[in-house]
This record gives C-alpha cells, sequence and structure tokens, in this order.
C-alpha cells in the first residue's frame, strides 16, 4: 500500500473514530449513567427516558446537518454549521433544561409544602440523584429503598396487575385505564382480580388517614360516623329506588340474583347440612364401639345427623330440646349451677309471661320445671320487652331477636341471619361488579370517599392478599401473615412517596442525560471540528489517488 | 502435514459439537426416551445445522471456478459468517425472544431462566413428573397391567399411560381449572390464596362437570368412567396446613388421657398410645369428611396428620392424579423436552460460535498458504500468448473491475495506456502522471 493510499486510510478512521466518540459515546455515557434506574422496578415505565432524549438529540443534529448539506458545499460551512447546531442543542440544551427543570420543581416544592414535604431543590437533586463520591448515597437510592419497602409491606408491585384481567367472577368485563395503571369494573370499582398499582394504593391510604385525621380533629371517629352515613344511605329514597332498577335485580334478586352464585346461601346451607348428615352417619356406623364414650345426650343427638338434615330438621330439634339435655353438656360443677338457678330464678320470674310453665315457688321446683322446658316454651313463655329490658342493663342489644319469643326458632329465623351475615360479612358477600355499592349514596363526599378507600384497603385489599387497612396488612393468605400494622406507611411518608413519585421517575433517568449534555458538550463541538477536517484531508487524499477526479 | 491440520480443524467444528451435544444429552434422552423425537431435538437441530454448513462449503468449494486466493477469502468468510449466524445468531435472537414467549406459552410456570443453564434440573422434574404419575395410578388400580418399574420404563410409549394422562388432564382442566369463575384460582395458584378466595373457590356455583373421567374403583374392581368435579386443593396438590394440635404428639396424648382419669384409663386400653391416636382420628375423619367434602366442595378431602399438624388433604394421590400446573406440564412434555433439549445447545452453540469463527478462518489461512497455490496463481498472472492491444484485454483479478469499455479500470487506479503495464507494480503509483 503505498503512501497516498494510507493517507486517504488513516483520514478516514480518524475521521470514523470522530463521529464515533460523538453522539455514540454520548449515548453509551447516558446508558451507563442510567442503569442503578434501568435495573430498578421504580423506574418501569420511565427508565428509558434519557436514552430516547439522547437519540432525539443525535436525530434533530443528523437532520439538520443533512438538511444543511444540501445546500452548502463546502467542508469549513458545514463544520461551522454542525458545531453551532451542537453548541446549540447540547450546551443550550442542558442550560434549558436547567432553566425549566429548575421551574417545575420550584412548580412541585410548592404545591407540596401544604402537606409538609421538605424536597430537596434541583440543584442539589442535580448532583445527588446519582452521586460520583464513592459511598456516598444517591437520591436514586433513596427513592429505590422506598418505593421497594412500600410495594414489599403491602404485597404490591409498581405496576398494578389484574389476575383474569377478561372478567370478574360474575363474568362481567373490566377496563383498564391506561392514566390510573387500574382495572375498572363496570359499576367503577376495582376489578374482582386487581392488585393495587403503588399510586392507587398511595391515594386509597391517603384518603383514609386523613380523612380519620379530620374526624379526629373534630372530636369524632370517622368509622362511626360512616356507619350512621350508611345507614342513612341504605333507607334514603335514592337507594331505595336503585334498589328497584333492573340493574340491582339483575344482581340481587332473593330468587334469582345472579351474585347469590359467590355469596351464601340458605340453600347452599341446606345443601351443606344434607351432605355432612350423610357422611358423618356413615362414617359413625364404622366407629359405634367409641359412640358409648360419649354423654347420652350427644348420642340422641346424633339421631338426626343423616342425609335428611337440613335447616328445618335443625330448628324442630333445637325448638324441642329440653333445657336438661343441653345444660349438663356446659359441664359445671354443680354447686356453680345451683348458684346459677338462685340467680335466673328472679329474672325469669320477673320477664316470663304468665302462661309459663316454669315454677318459681322454690329453687328446687325452678330447677325441675327448668330441665323439663323446651327451648321453644322457654322462648315463647318470655316476655321481650322485658328480657330485652333486663339484658340493655348489659349493654346488650335482642331486637333483631324479637321473632325467637313469638315462634321460637324458625326457618325465617335463620335465613335472616344467613342473609345478614351474607349481606354484611366481608367473608361471605359478594359485591357485584354491575351495581353500585350503598356508600355510592352516601350524601357527604368526604364520607362516601373514605368508604371507598376503606372498602378497597381492607376488604379488596384481603381478598386479594394485599391487605392496606389492618392489623397485619400485605400479604395476608392462608400460608403467610404479612407485616405487623406498625410496619405501615404514615401519613407523612405516603404524601412523601406520593411527591417523589410525581417527579423522580421522569425526571432522574433525563439527569443522567442533562449531566452528560454538559461534559460532553464541549468535547463533542471539538470532534464535529475534527470530523470535518479529516473528512477533508480524507477528500484530498481521494483526490490525491485519483488523479483530481471525484 | 496442511491436509490433516485442515481435516483436525474441520472435525474440531461440527463433528465436536455434534459429539458434545451427543454426550450432554445422553442422559436427558434416557429419561425422556418415551416422548420419541421431541428429546432429540438438541441432536436433530446440531445435525441439520452441521449438514447445511457443509454442504454450503462444499458447493462452494466445487463451484468456485478458481482456486485462488480471492475464492479462497471469499469462502473463508462465508463459513466463519454462516457458523457464526446459525451458532451464535441463534441464541442471540432466542435471547431477545424467546423469555417473553416461554412465559406466556406456559402461562408462567416455566421461564427463560429456568432453563438457560439450568436445563438439566428442568429435564429431572419431566422425568420424575411421569414417574410420579405412573406410581400413583398403578398404586390406584387406573394402571393394572404391568408393574410400576415396567409402565416408568415405558413410559408414553404405554398407550395405557398416554390415553390416561390425556383423559386426566382434559377432566382436571375442563372439570377443575375451568370451572373457576372469575380471578379466584388464578389468585391461589399466585401465591394469593386468602380466606376469602377460599371461600368463593370452595362454595361458588360452579359449571356442572361433563369430561369423561377414568378412575378405579376397588368395590366394583373395574376402571370407571363418570365426569367427576375437582376442587382448589386438587389445583394446589399439596396437603394445607389447618392447626397444630398438641394432643396429636405422644406427650400431647398421654397428657390428654390422664387428664381423663379412669375414662382415660380404658380409652387407654382400646389407643394405648400417641401412634394408635393418630391412626384414630385420621380413620375416623377418613370415614366422614372425604364424603362430606366430595358433596360440598365436588371433590373429596381426606385429613392428614404431619406429627401434631392437622392437614387437608386433597385427592391427587387417591384419583392419581398431579396437581394442576404439574398436569399441565406432564400433558405438554413432549413439547417441554423438545425445549429443554433446545436450551441444552445454547451454551455450546454460543461457545462454538466462537470456536468455528477460528477454526474457519485457520482453515482458510492453510488453504492459501500452500505453494501450490501460489504457483497457480503466478501462472494467471502472468500474460498468456500476445500482449493485450487494448485495455479490455488486460487482467486485474484480484481488485473488482467496472464493467463496459472500461473492464480493466479499478479502484483508485488511472486508466492504463496500451501497451506493457504492470499493474501489481503501478496499481497506485501516479508519481509519472504529476
Amino acid at each position: 500500500m503505498n503512501k497516498a493510499r494510507r493517507k486517504y486510510n488513516r483520514y478516514r478512521a480518524l475521521k470514523t473514530i470522530c463521529y464515533l466518540l460523538g453522539f455514540p459515546l454520548f449515548f453509551l455515557l447516558v446508558y451507563f449513567g442510567s442503569t442503578s434506574m434501568i435495573y430498578n422496578e421504580a423506574f418501569t415505565d420511565t427508565w428509558y427516558y434519557g436514552l430516547v432524549a439522547v437519540v432525539g438529540l443525535w436525530l434533530v443534529v443528523s437532520i439538520l446537518q443533512v438538511l444543511f448539506a444540501l445546500i452548502c458545499r463546502s467542508k469549513n460551512g458545514r463544520a461551522m454549521f454542525g458545531m453551532i447546531i451542537t453548541l446549540v442543542v447540547m450546551i443550550g440544551g442542558a442550560v434549558a433544561f436547567d432553566i425549566f427543570a429548575e421551574k417545575q420543581f420550584e412548580k412541585i416544592a410548592e404545591e407540596n409544602e401544604v402537606y409538609g414535604i421538605t424536597m430537596k431543590d434541583y440543584k442539589y437533586q442535580i448532583n445527588y440523584y446519582q452521586t460520583l463520591t464513592t459511598d456516598k448515597k444517591s437520591l436514586t437510592d433513596s427513592y429505590v429503598e422506598d418505593v421497594e419497602r412500600f410495594c414489599r409491606v403491602y404485597n404490591i408491585n409498581v405496576k398494578g396487575k389484574c389476575f383474569s384481567d377478561d372478567y370478574n367472577m360474575d363474568g362481567s368485563l373490566p377496563e383498564y385505564d391506561k392514566d390510573r395503571d387500574a382495572y375498572f369494573s363496570p359499576n367503577g370499582m376495582y376489578a374482582d382480580g386487581y392488585i393495587f398499582s403503588m399510586n392507587e394504593a398511595i391515594n386509597i391510604l391517603i384518603t383514609y388517614y386523613e380523612t380519620q385525621e379530620y374526624y379526629a380533629d373534630l372530636g369524632k371517629n370517622a368509622d362511626e360516623e360512616l356507619d350512621n352515613a350508611i345507614a342513612a344511605a341504605r333507607t334514603s329514597s335514592a337507594y331505595l329506588q336503585y334498589k328497584q332498577t333492573d340493574e340491582y335485580k339483575k344482581a340481587y334478586n332473593t330468587t334469582d340474583g345472579t351474585a347469590y352464585d359467590h355469596m351464601l346461601t340458605l340453600d347452599q346451607v341446606d345443601a351443606i347440612l344434607s351432605e355432612l348428615g350423610d357422611a358423618v352417619s356413615k362414617g359413625l356406623i364404622k366407629f359405634s364401639a367409641f359412640l358409648v364414650f360419649l354423654p347420652s345426650e350427644i348420642t340422641d343427638l346424633l339421631g338426626i345427623v343423616n342425609g335428611q338434615l337440613s335447616i328445618d330438621v335443625l330448628v324442630d330439634t333445637i325448638n324441642g330440646l329440653k333445657l336438661g339435655d343441653v345444660i349438663p353438656l356446659l359441664g359445671f360443677e354443680e354447686e356453680i349451677m345451683d348458684v346459677l338457678y338462685e340467680a335466673l330464678l328472679p329474672i325469669l320470674r320477673y320477664a316470663s309471661l304468665p302462661s309459663t310453665t316454669l315454677q318459681f315457688d322454690s329453687v328446687a321446683n325452678f330447677e325441675t320445671s327448668l330441665l323439663n322446658i323446651t327451648v321453644k316454651d322457654l322462648l315463647t313463655s318470655l316476655d321481650f320487652d322485658k328480657v330485652n329490658e333486663t339484658v340493655s342493663q348489659f349493654g346488650l342489644d335482642l331486637s333483631d331477636f324479637e321473632g325467637l319469643f313469638d315462634n321460637g326458632l324458625t326457618r325465617g329465623f335463620i335465613e335472616q341471619i344467613i342473609n345478614e351475615i351474607s349481606l354484611t360479612s366481608n367473608l361471605f358477600f359478594y359485591q357485584s361488579p354491575t351495581v353500585k355499592p350503598v356508600f355510592e349514596f352516601v350524601e357527604n363526599e368526604m364520607l362516601r370517599e373514605y368508604a371507598y378507600a376503606k372498602y378497597y384497603a381492607t376488604v379488596h385489599g384481603a381478598n386479594v392478599g394485599s391487605v392496606l387497612i389492618g392489623n397485619n396488612i400485605g400479604a395476608v393468605t392462608f400460608s403467610t401473615s404479612g407485616y405487623p400494622a406498625s410496619h405501615g406507611f404514615t401519613l407523612q411518608e405516603l404524601y412523601q412517596l406520593r411527591a417523589d413519585n410525581s417527579y423522580i421517575p421522569k425526571a432522574y433517568p433525563l439527569f443522567a442525560v442533562r449531566r452528560y449534555m454538559y461534559a460532553m458538550g464541549g468535547i463533542m463541538i471539538f470532534l464535529v471540528a475534527l470530523y470535518y477536517h479529516n473528512a477533508r484531508k480524507q477528500d484530498e487524499a481521494f483526490m490525491e489517488l485519483t488523479g483530481g477526479r471525484r | 502435514m496442511k491436509k490433516l491440520l485442515i481435516v483436525i480443524l474441520h472435525l474440531l467444528g461440527f463433528p465436536a459439537l455434534l459429539g458434545l451435544v451427543i454426550y450432554n444429552s445422553i442422559e436427558m434422552i434416557q429419561g425422556g426416551l418415551s416422548y420419541g423425537v421431541f428429546v432429540f431435538v438438541g441432536i436433530i437441530l446440531t445435525a441439520v445445522f452441521a449438514l447445511i454448513y457443509f454442504l454450503v462449503i462444499g458447493l462452494m468449494a466445487k463451484s468456485a471456478k478458481k482456486k485462488n486466493k480471492k475464492n479462497l477469502y471469499r469462502q473463508t468468510f462465508v463459513a466463519m459468517i454462516l457458523s457464526l449466524c446459525m451458532l451464535g445468531g441463534l441464541w442471540v435472537g432466542l435471547d431477545v425472544f424467546i423469555p417473553d414467549f416461554l412465559k406466556d406459552a406456559t402461562s408462567s410456570t416455566i421461564f427463560y431462566e429456568d432453563l438457560a443453564d439450568n436445563y438439566y434440573a428442568r429435564s429431572v422434574v419431566n422425568k420424575e413428573l411421569l414417574d410420579e404419575y405412573i406410581r400413583r395410578n398403578v398404586e390406584n388400580g387406573n394402571l393394572t397391567t404391568l408393574s410400576v418399574e415396567e409402565y416408568q420404563a415405558e413410559g408414553v410409549k404405554n398407550e395405557e399411560v398416554a390415553n390416561l394422562i390425556s383423559v386426566h388432564f382434559a377432566s382436571i382442566d375442563k372439570d377443575g381449572y375451568a370451572t373457576f369463575k372469575g380471578p379466584n384460582i388464578d389468585l391461589a395458584l399466585g401465591d394469593r390464596m386468602t380466606i376469602a378466595v377460599l371461600v368463593h373457590l370452595l362454595l361458588d356455583t360452579r359449571k356442572i362437570p361433563d369430561q369423561e373421567y377414568y378412575l378405579y374403583n376397588s368395590k366394583t374392581d373395574k376402571v370407571e368412567t363418570d365426569p367427576v368435579q375437582w376442587n382448589v386443593l386438587d389445583m394446589l396438590g399439596t396437603p394445607m396446613d389447618l392447626a397444630d394440635v398438641d394432643i396429636f404428639g405422644d406427650e400431647g396424648y398421654e397428657d390428654f388421657i390422664a387428664g381423663l382419669g379412669s375414662t382415660g384409663a380404658a380409652i387407654k386400653m382400646l389407643v394405648p398410645n400417641g401412634a394408635a391416636f393418630r391412626k384414630l382420628i385420621s380413620d375416623v375423619a377418613n370415614n366422614i369428611v372425604p364424603v362430606a367434602t366430595e358433596g360440598i366442595t365436588g371433590s373429596p378431602i381426606f385429613l392428614g396428620i404431619d406429627g401434631v399438624t392437622l392437614q387437608l388433604v386433597p385427592s391427587n394421590e387417591s384419583r392419581g392424579v398431579l396437581d394442576y400446573q404439574s398436569m399441565g406440564w406432564l400433558n405438554s412434555n413432549g413439547l417441554i423436552y423438545a425445549i429443554v433439549m433446545l436450551f441444552s445447545t445454547r451454551k455450546f452453540f454460543l461457545i462454538w460460535a466462537g470456536v468455528m469463527v477460528m477454526t474457519n478462518f485457520m482453515i482458510g489461512l492453510l488453504r492459501g498458504m500452500g505453494k501450490e497455490l501460489k504457483e497457480k496463481e503466478m501462472r494467471a498472472k502472468r500474460p498468456q500468448g500476445p500482449v493485450p492491444a487494448s485495455p479490455q484485454m488486460g487482467g486485474y483479478p484480484a481488485y473488482p473491475s467496472y464493467p463496459g469499455n472500461y473492464g480493466n479500470y479499478v479502484y483508485g487506479s488511472v486508466a492504463p495506456r496500451p501497451g506493457n503495464y504492470d499493474a501489481a507494480v503501478r496499481r497506485y503509483d501516479m508519481s509519472s502522471f504529476r
């Protein structure tokens, strides 16, 4: 290879090196400067912002250079233009970013001032977002730690997730709200299988704690206020009207409501009793030898345990039970029972109707008559008002059980209890995804928001294994008990995390670009000059090789 | 000597790779031999690549009109690129696309990270799944013709076993997994089995089972084909701890008996120690609980006692099935074996991509080193017959030429003048034109 050719190749190589030391190196530096964010869930959706910004800057500079090259053939002119553009984009861009971002930071700080948040200013964060000093903790690391702690404690991820995102238990379809990263049912509540995103969980907790604080400041209890508001909502005309709509009836109509497929029902209890009775009776036959060890009162009762066992059978059996068959099962000492009879005598004498078969002339007769009376006879021979008045002295209220004193135990009464359990127990009630919950009809807006927050934090969270409020929080399942409530975030910590979430995931990846824009700006302008210099030299070498032809 | 080295370098390429893949696969193949072609995927892939490689380099060598350096370099370059793309490119590409594909295809039950370097462990799991499945079904009477070992040796090649797996999976899938409405079953399988989830899974209204199911009935001594239903514990396949009960322990039982006084002494004559007590409780409970739970939850649940821990034991063992996820794997074990065997080639392919670039380069060097080739080239360069009268008749074979009337113009040269012109010397020497 002769001298001219070597010269040509040398300038070509130098030109390429100058180019590679420009934007490609800038890209690599930003990439390595973003690694602490790339591999962290806290930056799931934003880690690439810095890299995209670099590519954007690269494209802008390249396109402008190509356009300029179309109108300018002079290498020196192109070099000058390239340098100016690089200066404007790199240094000017970094300065503009500083001005814009600083104002944004001030705005965010102002917005959060009311919550008592201490937000480091822009000039601090821009250097501490990723520290260069050995062993100096960066703000990115601190933020990532907070996010990870929050997600670990509440058993959630930064991004929301929906188990079975294409249908709820009742077959209704959830919809994804991209802005909130949440899945919602047709009634506007979370889908059955939705696991909170970090931001949704923070908002729920803040609403919950803020409302509690608000009512505490007024010397009231938020939960009591809510209970009262819900009770009022249940009898409100708006709710009663809503209960007459097809939407409501389709889910909760007592005969064919779709929600009952997922709730405890009378038929279900009957079926369970029948299966249990059948299985126990067949099983006991094989172990009849051991039955002799059981008290006769129990073996007598086992007679009803068969395939025919149902609520009706149980009701009749309980009504027909003599207290003499039940009381010995309590296993109290004789002396204690004597005291008990003496104590009960005046109470029952006061509360009994004249028609009662109980005898109050002596303790012995009272005991005999009490042991001979059936459960039903005892209940129907009592004056409900007097009984309720008596127990009210101990803080009890039997108003819901009045029916027992009219007809004894009845199927209707059991049904009422099961309905009560099914409709009020979080375990057995199914909130239909197509029906508005009763707390939607709470008039006070703050309490209404609180009701939703409380429902999500306790009931929904408990359903999906991400409890937000409770004695134990987070992954409370059969195999894990989550964390004690003391591990939960305080309101102040929640405010801080919410404020951090509002800008850190977007800003810090761009900080990496801004840092290297300054660091690389001067170098890149110099490299542009060198690039064009080498390009010109390469052209000259080519001319030398070709004898003047291009 | 040169030819011997070339042969050795060729042997170090695909033949050595194929040998290594075979050697590495032997144990895994033995474990899954009954899955036929699926367990040979790694070897087949390597053999196909080897065939393509040797065909390409063979055809290139044969089709080259001239055995000069230019052709040799081109062949060497193509061989290097070919081996790099086939071996390295395949896995670089798969590494990008296969993780999410695998996650989706296996419903998040098998991940790329589980297989990339730990494929052998997965192959062991595959083998154990089948062995365990066969053991359960021989023990419960579903498989009666052969012994456990014989069935395990035959694997899914045995029609009875293959058929049983397919029937059992259809049942646990369609009459099990698919009958749970909404997210509860996914929450349970996703380590989020809360009390509410369990209540819904056990008590919610479900579809009536309609899949035929094979199960040996010891009373009738026949394999019955009635549909059955599955509950959530069957899906999970493992016993669920209910509570620790002190009296199930030996000491606890003694304390309990002592506390009963004379009744205790009478009971002790019938139930002398903790072990007998555990057995009694287990026998009594398992005469009642499974029948009741089958009626209520669709599938029997047994009571088990492990130490002092009371457990709910699902029906998987008695019905002869594995948990839902394992049944899913077992039903697609052939494909999983194929994926495992494919992954078994990964590391070797990536290493050999580098090795073969080097061996091909060395082969190329060796082929271009020979004296014979140099002489051939020299002969080709020497002018043959009369001196060309025009540039079109000259030849500069080692450099690209422009077509048309100026066929001898080469990059960086000037137009040769008619007459004697030694291109090899004057190609870039332009001093006489300045």
